[in-house]
């Protein structure tokens, strides 16, 4: 337990007179830069959101001090300890950063494992006041024609209805797929380059101390993925990145891309295939990687599977 | 790339020993030559002793072979399955769809 005047007022390191950007040294008020507004109405909210879990929490803190407490914090982090008050100060924080990156909060609030009651709390707070958060700080779509807005309905469709399997994605957030260490890459043309990828990648895999037992499943999706770039568009490229805790098999092409509309199919039905052939591919991989990303526009598509190298002993059949 | 070499077991009959990977890169092979080997036969015996991978193109590839071969009441069998090429034909199911006689003496 801290003393109480540290309870109350918080360490001595976190109490400054009046945050730097809304005053001049002499205490005049100044005029903010466009950027210092909108941070200062950022932390302002921050602030306002902890007050709120705080009276909800019925913690008793100060809602002045909290406010306070969110102006000075420049870059908050997870404190140590929870029985806190920068730790409202902090849950508020990641919320608006969820919503500032429209990322989904139940998601959010659920992959980060916080304890109870912090996160019915914040859920409550989140549910009152979404509205108006949404309408600050949620990014401006700014794909506003129709087919941007179709995209972001199949994305959001497809992924909710492959239990979060398959993720559509933006050519941009390709690069984050492409960290680490490059274990193989290579060049895929014509019908031999198929077995000649699969050899490269057994070899790179084994020598990076993948499991010999998820080798063979590994390779069975590689096969797959670049066998569809021989089918459906004419060239293409394969790449295998290490970066703990995840493989990421990346297959890209310079064919015409999935159109939107057979998407669906593609991913979920079973055998569905437009090209005469089994229409196995897809289901085998969403079957046995641990997850799909795919980018695609008219000037070719990328598929990511995504393994995770601690992922226990993935028994494809039991899936 | 797949191989293969086949012995006549009795006038119509044959035996063929696969050997190599079964996959895309397999199509003329299986489409082919095979075909013209074990057309005209009733009874067939695949040997997938040296079948060391699969992948879904290649099934695609054998169920074709396999129903154009039922089609003329041709009895097939497929024998000696690597355990991960058995896996493969089990998650694509393919006993359902080639009849369970085609593997009975597979150990599937």
């Amino acid at each position: 337990m801290r003393p109480i005047l540290d309870r109350l007022f918080g360490p001595k390191s976190t109490i400054h007179a009046h945050p730097a950007e809304i005053t001049t040294t002499d205490g005049t008020p100044m005029s903010m830069s466009l950027g210092a507004y909108e941070s200062f109405s950022r932390k302002t909210t921050v602030g306002w959101i902890a007050a709120r879990l705080n009276t909800r929490l019925d913690l008793g803190f100060s809602e002045g001090r909290l406010i306070q407490c969110a102006m000075e914090a420049s870059q908050v982090e997870a404190p140590v300890s929870c029985d806190d008050r920068s730790y409202l100060v902090f849950l508020a924080d990641r919320l608006l950063s969820w919503i500032s990156a429209d990322k989904d909060v139940y998601l959010s609030v659920k992959d980060m494992t916080i304890s109870d009651p912090y996160a019915q709390t914040l859920l409550e707070v989140y549910e009152e006041i979404k509205v108006s958060l949404h309408q600050k700080f949620a990014p401006r779509n700014d794909c506003q024609d129709d087919e941007g807005r179709l995209w972001e309905v199949y994305k959001d469709v497809i992924y909710a209805s492959t239990q979060r399997k398959f993720l559509l994605i933006k050519e941009e957030e390709l690069e984050r797929f492409r960290e680490g260490n490059l274990l193989c890459a290579a060049t895929i043309q014509e019908r031999p380059d198929i077995p000649n990828a699969r050899q490269l990648s057994k070899e790179s895999l084994e020598r990076a101390g993948i499991p010999a037992s998820k080798i063979m499943s590994y390779l069975l999706l590689i096969s797959e993925a670049v066998t569809n770039v021989l089918k459906h568009a004419k060239d293409g490229r394969l790449e295998i990145y290490q970066s703990h805790p995840f493989v990421h098999v990346v297959v890209s092409d310079s064919g015409g891309g999935f159109p939107l509309k057979i998407l669906p199919n593609t991913v979920l039905i079973s055998g569905y295939s437009t090209k005469k052939s089994l229409g196995q591919g897809f289901t085998l991989m969403m079957k046995m990687a641990d997850k799909l990303f795919l980018k695609t526009s008219s000037t070719g598509a990328t598929l990511v599977m995504q393994f995770t190298e601690s992922g226990g002993d993935s028994d494809a059949r039991s899936l | 790339m797949i191989e293969y070499e086949y012995q006549r077991t009795g006038q119509q009959s044959i035996q063929i020993q696969l050997k190599g990977d079964l996959d895309i890169d397999s199509t003329e092979l299986i489409e082919d030559r095979l075909w013209e080997d074990v057309d005209g036969c009733n009874v067939v015996m695949l040997d997938f002793s040296g079948v060391m991978f699969v992948d879904s193109t290649g099934i695609g590839l054998l169920i074709s072979l396999i129903r154009k071969l039922q089609q003329s009441d041709t009895a097939i069998s497929i024998r000696n399955l690597q355990p991960d090429v058995r896996e493969v034909f089990e998650l694509l199911q393919l006993p359902a769809i080639l009849g369970q006689e085609v593997f009975e003496e597979s150990g599937m």
